[in-house]
């Protein structure tokens, strides 16, 4: 491949593939943001903040006695836990995503993580604390009767006070209050220094029963703030930062994707206005195109024209040129000048001067304008010959006319040469005869039979002197004999079956019209033909002798 | 978008409370001896739950692993040489017994209803039984193998490629190794009770004492940790918080410090995973020590311990009826324990 055609190739695909990658790019750019990603997100993040929620109801729940067992509680926790990572693998697979927003998906882990401890922790402590809730009301109870039933009335008295702290501590367990903290301390220091007035059997379940008390208060000051850790908002303040933190980056992202997708809309503008202007343009080559064409055309035509005009006045100086009655003394003469398409090279004439009688008939090699003026030249030359030398012998005429034309056609520069009988007819009636070309058919009327005298010489044109190789014959026409001269336009006349005519043709031809007058032979020769296909001029001289 | 979120979060609030509510009112309708057979609600205990099917490849491949010696590093134990099902689903020793004669430190927990666990070990160091399952293979107590080795070994088996690829895809690796095991462990389930079936219903399916152990075991505080489907096994609680365990009982170790080991959390000290009570029954001895021999010595332990107080004989006795009531059926013991067996390395 050359290099011209490599240019070529690159000049029309570079533009192409500049606007497909610009197209591609800008394309990409504007699916930054794969809504299907988004809504991952968003529901994972949702699903944290749901379950939480649960979560903090949850362990309000167990905490206050409506949830019993905590494998909702645990269950909750471990979702809690497989959703944060989950939320991790599909904050993986946002586009816009940055090292902040990993930072508050692992605080939010973090946080995560402590209120799970935390929540562990709740548990256990929950336990213990639900533990001594369960036990006191029981213990205070079978104390309280055992007690009562003491003939101790110490013993007795302390009934009373067991009951309240019961009441008291349950009323705390469910309402914080410092002052009702510090009257529960209060009366169990009370019941710790009376612990002496309990009768030795009961002292055990007497202790146990103020052990399970101070349970519960320290229990419930450690329980609770872990209740309000577990429920605080700090994972929702988590999530909300993630939250916001990533619909800044989303909003960001779709701005962006927005900018991108208005120079997506712009650049495919830009490219359909570029190939309006193309098309456009192209438009325009192709009108100029047309107009080049029609002008082209115009002028061809024209040009033709004019070379045909050329043409027609060169065959109509042709036809003009030979004689418009040609006569010879005591003969009767027809004559026939077909011209094929072309300007051709036929030629005939026939001339009275100063009692000298000529007949001339001859064949310029080819077709067109060239044959045509070495036609002329040598009507021309003949004529200046016969003009001022009327006398003069076939052979000699030849011989002069062919100086003239060999020098012409030499400077014409065309290869041409032509092909001539020159025929005169002396006072004595006898016809001298010069120069090669068909061969001279002679119909004896005596005889009904036709005399074919060969023609000998040298064509015209070709080299310069000819006289030796010219030579003068002779022939006398008797009453009712005729003379045919023809050019090959006849002979070569073709039939269907691709045979010519040829010499035999024409003198069998002229056998049967011998009796006939001159332009009867013609008509007749004429007829001959007429179903040949003819492609060449075609001349004939016909001289019949009264 | 937010808004709508914390509606539904509002919503699914109201459903929850209004859940409650209503396992509350069942609560109070249950005392009713007339109760009809439908399963009772806001129960601190409840039924074990059905758990959706395992693929049955993987659990064959699971069980096969279980019980195959390859998984030691001198081949001489499996799995199932210490958590033997019949027995409970563990080796009724004190600490367990590993390779070459090794005592372990602690006790081995019961590898029945181990799904049902919020963590697994005693001190909850794994989150899942994938992660469990590496434990005891690594141990150098225990199996002492390694699982890069054991992988080596596993993939020079042709049945052992074939299986795995035919349950996983991916053929012979560590993951698929541990979800194998832990396929087949989520089948270990004791399900069906006679407490379970009371629990949906059955009233018949106690017996009085049962029955009078079960609300003993609710007033006397037990159901404060070991509540839930497993009677146990979701929280962490310490050891010894009505009563010095550690100092009555003396030589303090390691082991004893539970979850302390895991987070370093003083708070954690001596905390251990809340233990199933689901097959107590077959499970002695108890604790991570294995220092209670009988389930009536560990109800009194922990009734000292952790409750603070003495039961009476006949409390103690009306638990451990109750106790025994929790355990299900035990489920069918794979072939492959019956080789396991006959090779002499433990069923």
């Amino acid at each position: 491949m050359t290099t011209t055609k490599l240019r070529k190739i690159a000049l029309v695909a570079l533009p192409f593939l500049t606007a497909l990658g610009v197209s591609s790019f800008l394309y990409t750019k504007t699916q930054a943001v794969d809504l299907e990603s988004h809504a991952d997100f968003v529901d994972g993040l949702g699903r944290i903040q749901q379950l939480n929620a649960t979560l903090k109801q949850q362990v309000l729940a167990a905490r206050f006695g409506l949830l019993n067992q905590y494998d909702a509680l645990t269950k909750t926790t471990s979702q809690l836990k497989s959703a944060h990572t989950e939320l991790g693998l599909r904050l993986a697979a946002i586009a816009y995503r940055d090292a902040a927003l990993d930072e508050k998906l692992g605080a939010l882990g973090n946080v995560l993580e402590e209120q799970r401890n935390d929540n562990e922790l709740l548990k256990s402590e929950n336990a213990l604390l639900k533990n001594s809730l369960y036990y006191l009301p029981s213990a205070a109870g079978s104390l309280s009767e055992s007690l009562g039933r003491s003939k101790d009335p110490a013993a007795q008295r302390l009934v009373a006070p067991i009951n309240l702290l019961v009441t008291q501590t349950l009323v705390y367990n469910l309402m914080k209050s410092d002052l009702l903290r510090l009257e529960l301390d209060a009366m169990l220091a009370q019941l710790t220094e009376r612990s002496s007035t309990v009768p030795a059997a009961l002292s055990g379940p007497y202790e146990l029963f103020l052990r399970h008390a101070r349970t519960i208060l320290q229990q419930r000051d450690v329980v609770d703030p872990l209740l309000a850790r577990v429920s605080s908002n700090a994972v929702d303040r988590a999530a909300n930062q993630l939250d916001s933190a990533y619909a800044e980056r989303f909003e960001h992202a779709v701005a962006r994707v927005n900018q991108y997708r208005i120079a997506l809309y712009g650049w495919s503008v830009a490219l359909l206005a570029a190939v309006l202007v193309v098309a456009y343009k192209l438009r325009q080559v192709y009108a100029n195109l047309e107009r080049l064409v029609a002008d082209r055309t115009e002028r061809l035509d024209s040009a033709l024209r004019e070379l045909w005009g050329e043409m027609q006045l060169a065959k109509k100086i042709q036809t003009a040129l030979v004689p418009k009655h040609p006569s010879l003394s005591n003969c009767e003469v027809a004559t026939v000048m077909l011209p094929a398409d072309q300007v051709g090279g036929d030629y005939y004439d026939v001339l009275n001067i100063e009692g000298m009688e000529w007949v001339l008939v001859g064949d310029v090699s080819g077709h067109g304008i060239p044959a045509g003026l070495v036609m002329m030249m040598c009507q021309t030359a003949v004529h200046t010959v016969l003009e001022s030398d009327p006398h003069i012998q076939p052979d000699r005429l030849l011989s002069i006319v062919n100086k003239a034309l060999t020098e012409n056609i030499r400077r014409l520069g065309e290869d041409k040469y032509m092909t001539i009988n020159a025929l005169c007819r002396s006072a004595d009636g006898r016809f001298y005869h010069s120069g090669l070309h068909q061969d001279i058919f002679i119909y004896r009327a005596k005889t009904g039979t036709v005399e074919n005298i060969e023609s000998r010489g040298m064509w015209l044109g070709v080299v310069d002197p000819i006289d030796e190789h010219l030579s003068v014959g002779s022939f006398v026409l008797e009453q009712g004999d005729v003379l045919l001269l023809y050019t090959d336009g006849i002979t070569e006349a073709v039939r269907d079956d691709g045979r010519l005519l040829d010499n035999t043709g024409l003198q069998s031809l002229l056998t049967q019209l011998g009796r006939q007058s001159a332009s009867g032979i013609v008509e007749g020769i004429l007829q001959g033909i007429s179903s040949y296909k003819v492609s060449d001029d075609v001349a004939a001289v016909v001289v019949k002798q009264n | 978008m937010l808004g709508g979120r914390k509606t539904k979060a509002y919503v699914c609030a109201l459903v929850a409370m209004a859940a409650i509510a209503c396992g509350k009112k069942t609560t109070r309708t249950r005392s009713n001896v007339e109760t009809p057979a439908v399963e009772l609600q806001g129960e601190p205990l409840a039924p074990i739950p059905d758990v959706p099917p395992e693929d049955a490849r993987a659990v064959a491949l699971g069980a096969k692993l279980f019980y195959d010696p390859l998984l030691s590093v001198d081949q001489t134990m499996a799995c199932g040489s210490c958590h033997v099902i019949p027995q409970g689903g563990d080796d009724n020793r004190q600490t367990a017994l590993g390779i070459r004669g090794q005592i372990g430190p602690i006790n081995t927990p019961t590898v029945l209803n181990s799904a049902l666990n919020f963590a697994q070990f005693w001190d909850g160091r794994a989150a899942t039984l994938e992660d469990q399952a590496g434990g005891p293979i690594e141990n150098p107590l225990e199996m002492g193998n390694s699982l890069p080795k054991l992988l080596a070994s596993l993939k020079a088996n042709p049945d052992y490629a074939r299986e795995f690829s035919a349950a996983f895809g991916d053929g012979i690796t560590e993951r698929n190794l541990r979800a194998a095991l832990a396929a087949f462990e989520r089948t270990l389930l004791t399900k069906n009770s006679r407490f379970d079936r009371w629990l949906r219903g059955e009233t018949s399916a106690l017996a009085t004492n049962e029955l009078a152990g079960y609300e003993l075991f609710k007033s006397v505080g037990c159901v404060a940790c070991h509540q839930g489907a497993n009677a146990g096994g979701n929280m962490f609680e310490r050891l010894g918080v009505m009563g010095e365990y550690f100092k009555d009982r003396g030589n303090v170790t390691t082991a004893d410090y539970g979850r302390f080991n895991v987070t370093h959390l003083e708070r954690d000290r001596f905390a251990f995973k809340v233990p199933s009570l689901r097959v107590a029954a077959l499970t002695a001895p108890y604790f991570h020590d294995g220092s209670a021999p009988t389930l009536d010595q560990a109800v009194r332990t922990m009734a000292r311990y952790q409750l603070g107080r003495a039961l009476s004989d006949g409390d103690v006795s009306l638990l451990v009826a109750f106790i025994e009531s929790l355990a299900g059926d035990l489920p069918a013991v794979p072939p492959e324990a019956l080789k396991l067996a006959a090779r002499g390395k433990q069923p």
